[in-house]
């Protein structure tokens, strides 16, 4: 008798758990427009990045989820755990050409106290403290109008859902110069982080060779990366690193400079130098339209 | 199922990647476990030497023995990530930039953090031999070296065969740490095919699998030598650590 309530009061248990894990009220999110359709949902954002600040910050009625790792909010996403996440505007477009079920708002800045800034959501290319690049750089950076960018952003993104297929389109942003004679430009990026940096298997679609690996990297990032060393008449080295290790491989001088959709805030502005941006961007929230 | 179906592209598309990424996992395991027993080899013999009457000696002995426990206690007391890090940058600004060779300081890594291991597990072999097996090796005139590299080491390795299987698959899971500095192993392959498919689940299962399949190949493998080191039917086996029985009993006839 004992033995039969013991497995039963276990299974009561078993079944509370379960219960407990996977009860969370779905939202219809299908008709949402703005922010306020947003009430009663499940955001998530990155733990200790300006995105969660910028989430608990301006919108209401939510709840504020916060995830480690980037990557993992898509899966999440994806398996029902959250209702949308924040990211940048050029993320959201990545995800949603491949994966038509998804839908992103805008978050703009707003009299409800919320701003973001160039150093919040722009992007901007990092040097060594006090290195001479930074003047060059912005003048090369200065050279590429808001329209090429936009159109380079625009080629990114179509290229990132399939990058290993050659495309037909003709490289949006290309140097005239060809002259390699000023040495070597390494440049750190993780080659992980769609559209603005991406690893692929082949070379199409002007794809840069990874230092020591058998990938390519292409992206965003790696189109300006090109046309930067092109312009200072360097041959370029692409470094795939990890996001932690960039600042610290820039700091020991193993890389000259840091492109990787890096936004230049206040902390890393302490220890590296950045340049003027060259994309900015809007933070969006990226949901999915149907459960 | 759409699930198989993910499976199934991601392996068609990246295998040569994921090959690629095991491949260099086993070599770093491999190459790593081999030489952490070889310093735990080492450190055993040294630590387990008399200490000697001469002053001179003495003091020689006592620094080198304390110069060994501080570098078991430091490596076997941090996490080989944070090693990692330490040693590949830490090289790194002290030497203006440059960086050591990944696959080499993966190596060297893995080997130095195992060979803090082995060293107590060596320690653990020679002190359960018994006794009168120095005492013997010593009456017939044998220097400590002899005793150790003919008596005691063949003992030793017969004994702790399966803490060094241990440590071998320890190895292979834990060289994804690697991942840090950028070693191309398994699990950053794994990391780079997730970043280009976003398919986080389907691509960490495929290596899941692969994981296990080393693991339990090399488990099985090393079983192997264990039975065949444990000898004929009336061989003794003396001072065994995992039968305590066994140093009295003639193994019997199967």
């Amino acid at each position: 008798m004992k033995r039969i309530l013991a497995l039963i009061l276990t299974a009561v248990l078993l079944v509370g758990c379960l219960a407990s894990c996977g009860g969370r009220d779905k939202v219809d999110l299908s008709s949402a427009t703005n922010l306020d359709d947003l009430k009663g949902a499940t955001i998530a954002a990155q733990t200790g990045t300006f995105h969660l600040e910028a989430l608990e910050g301006q919108t209401e009625g939510v709840t504020v989820k916060e995830y480690p790792d980037f990557d993992q909010l898509l899966v999440a996403l994806n398996n029902g755990a959250i209702d949308g996440y924040v990211a940048e505007e050029p993320t959201a477009y990545a995800v949603i050409a491949q994966n038509a079920d998804l839908a992103y708002i805008a978050l703009k800045n707003n009299d409800t106290g919320f701003t973001a800034t160039d150093a919040d959501t722009g992007i901007a290319v990092a040097f060594k403290t006090g290195s001479a690049y930074v003047a060059t750089v912005n003048t090369i950076l200065a050279g590429i109008s808001e329209q090429t960018r936009a159109a380079l952003m625009q080629q990114a993104v179509a290229l990132s859902v399939d990058p290993d297929t050659v495309s037909n389109d003709a490289p949006v942003l290309v140097s005239s110069n060809t002259n390699t004679s000023n040495g070597t430009l390494k440049i750190a990026m993780e080659c992980a982080y769609k559209p603005f940096n991406w690893s692929q298997t082949t070379s199409a679609n002007g794809a840069v060779k990874i230092q020591g690996s058998d990938l390519y990297a292409n992206g965003y990032d790696v189109q300006i990366a090109k046309y930067i060393a092109a312009e200072l008449g360097m041959a370029l080295e692409i470094h795939a690193v990890e996001w932690d290790s960039l600042i610290t491989g820039l700091e020991a001088g193993t890389y000259d400079g840091i492109i990787a959709g890096m936004s230049p805030t206040a902390d890393r502005e302490e220890v590296v130098d950045f340049t003027d941006c060259y994309y900015n961007s809007n933070l969006v929230i990226i949901y999915k339209k149907s459960n | 199922m759409q699930f198989f179906e993910n499976v199934g592209n991601i392996i068609t598309k990246y295998w040569p990647y994921f090959l690629k990424g095991l491949g260099l996992t086993m070599l770093i395991a491999l190459i790593g476990t081999v030489i952490g027993l070889l310093i735990g080899l080492l450190t055993g013999i040294i630590r387990t030497i008399p200490l000697s009457k001469k002053k001179v000696v003495y003091y020689i002995q006592k620094t080198v023995n304390v110069i060994i426990a501080i570098y078991v206690e430091v490596f076997r007391g941090t996490p080989m990530m944070v090693q990692a890090m330490v040693i590949y940058w830490g090289y790194a600004f002290m030497n203006g930039g440059n960086t050591l060779p990944l696959i080499p300081a993966g190596i060297f890594i893995v080997s130095i953090n195992t060979g803090a291991y082995m060293a107590e597990i060596v320690r653990g072999g020679i002190i359960s031999i018994d006794k009168g097996q120095f005492e013997g090796a010593y009456s017939v005139g044998m220097t400590h070296w002899q005793a150790m590299i003919h008596v005691i080491i063949p003992q030793v390795l017969r004994n702790i065969l399966p803490s060094i299987s241990n440590e071998f698959v320890i190895n292979i899971k834990d060289t994804s740490v690697l991942n840090v500095i950028g070693v191309m192993e398994l699990y950053y392959m794994a990391s780079k095919v997730q970043s280009m498919t976003w398919k986080i689940f389907e691509t960490y299962l495929i290596i899941c699998v692969m994981y296990f399949i080393m693991t339990y190949s090399i488990t099985r493998l090393l079983r192997l030598c264990e039975k065949k080191l444990a000898g004929k039917n009336s061989y003794t086996i003396c001072g065994s650590q995992s039968d305590p029985s066994a140093e009295i009993h003639v193994k019997e006839a199967e």
